[in-house]
């Protein structure tokens, strides 16, 4: 399992230092320029799977890229111990909060509120499918601005390999992992979130100031 | 034959990304995927909390071997599983770590320290 994790963790490294791939239209980044978080609060993302688990799953492996792309990412089980304990317990009364609230407790620059569409496996009568279909927007807590917004679908199909190189890849790496993991679609949802939150690219997240790369994103040059 | 494909998918990527002077090993943390395990399970509240515990003592030993940085939210996470199983002393020391790394990090862990982490 070790052996399979450093190389799902090496290819999505790549994937997420490569800034090969530029054919999307070019983000608008002028607020997110702007502001600059230096530390994102990533809450308990909102479910429309069935299963239960694609909240804490999508959560759980949004810390690695996120902190790779050079951000201060707030403890998520104690984020979400501290709304539990002010009586908030459901992903959908987090987005309730006041941006007010969650800056005088957390001290955060910005909050990233993820939806997770899909999470799963679809059993049709031929193959199965495992599929995941993720959203973010991160929201700047000074000015109360979206800075960044982004979606990201991958699904993996037995026998099938997705578009582009990417997707390629990534079908690779998950056929390898299926082979070993029981739980597909937690491993399945570590790499849409290195996806998801991959940097250098036309609609990319930008680089945060732990990162060597700082202010060096690709598609700003 | 698929073991083949794969090979031969990440070779060619291999060079694809060398060409575009991607530096493919340089990441910024150590990571282990233990950590990420512990919080998916502590979200999930399962799991056993002592093998959390030594799992992740063990990754910051494998970070200081490696001289790599904790990554964010480790020690925070380790001071969280120490006051469940009511560590306060670990749990207090954990969660300086954080702020001491991670400044950041310093209203919300004062913030919980006030008020008890638990």
């Amino acid at each position: 399992m070790k052996n399979i994790f450093t190389i799902v963790f090496s290819i999505t490294m790549m994937i997420f230092l490569s800034g090969c791939a530029k054919n999307q239209e070019l983000y608008d980044y002028s607020s997110f320029t702007k502001n600059k978080p230096k530390s994102i609060l990533v809450v308990l993302p909102t479910n429309e799977s069935l299963d239960i688990k694609g909240s804490s799953a999508t959560l759980a492996n949004s810390i690695l890229p996120l902190s790779e792309a050079g951000y201060y990412v707030f403890p998520p089980v104690l984020v979400n111990e501290t709304f539990k304990h002010n009586g908030v317990y459901e992903a959908k009364e987090i987005r309730n909060v006041s941006l007010e609230k969650l800056k005088e407790i957390f001290g955060a620059d910005s909050v990233l509120y993820i939806n997770v569409k899909k999470y799963g496996n679809n059993y049709a009568v031929l193959a199965s499918k495992t599929e995941i279909e993720l959203e973010a927007k991160l929201v700047d807590l000074h000015s109360g601005k979206t800075l960044w917004n982004k979606e990201t679908k991958f699904i993996k199909s037995s026998g099938d390999s997705g578009g582009g190189l990417i997707g390629m890849l990534v079908t690779a790496v998950v056929t390898q992992i299926v082979n070993e993991s029981t739980d597909q679609a937690y491993e399945a949802s570590m790499i849409a979130n290195n996806i998801l939150f991959r940097t250098n690219c036309n609609d990319c997240i930008l680089y945060g100031s732990y990162s060597p790369n700082f202010n060096k994103d690709l598609q700003l040059k | 034959m698929k073991y083949f494909i794969n090979t031969f998918i990440l070779g060619s990527l291999v060079v694809l990304l060398t060409a575009c002077g991607s530096n493919a090993n340089q990441t910024i943390y150590h990571w282990d995927k233990a950590y990420i395990d512990s919080v998916y399970e502590s979200l999930n509240e399962e799991g056993d909390i002592n093998t959390q515990i030594s799992n992740l003592e063990k990754i910051i030993q494998d970070s200081y071997t490696n001289k790599k940085k904790i990554a964010p939210g480790l020690y925070a996470q380790l001071g969280l599983l120490y006051s469940k199983i009511g560590n306060n002393s670990k749990s207090i020391m954990n969660l300086d770590k954080e702020m001491e790394m991670f400044p950041e990090s310093k209203q919300y862990i004062s913030f919980l320290k006030n008020k008890g982490v638990k």
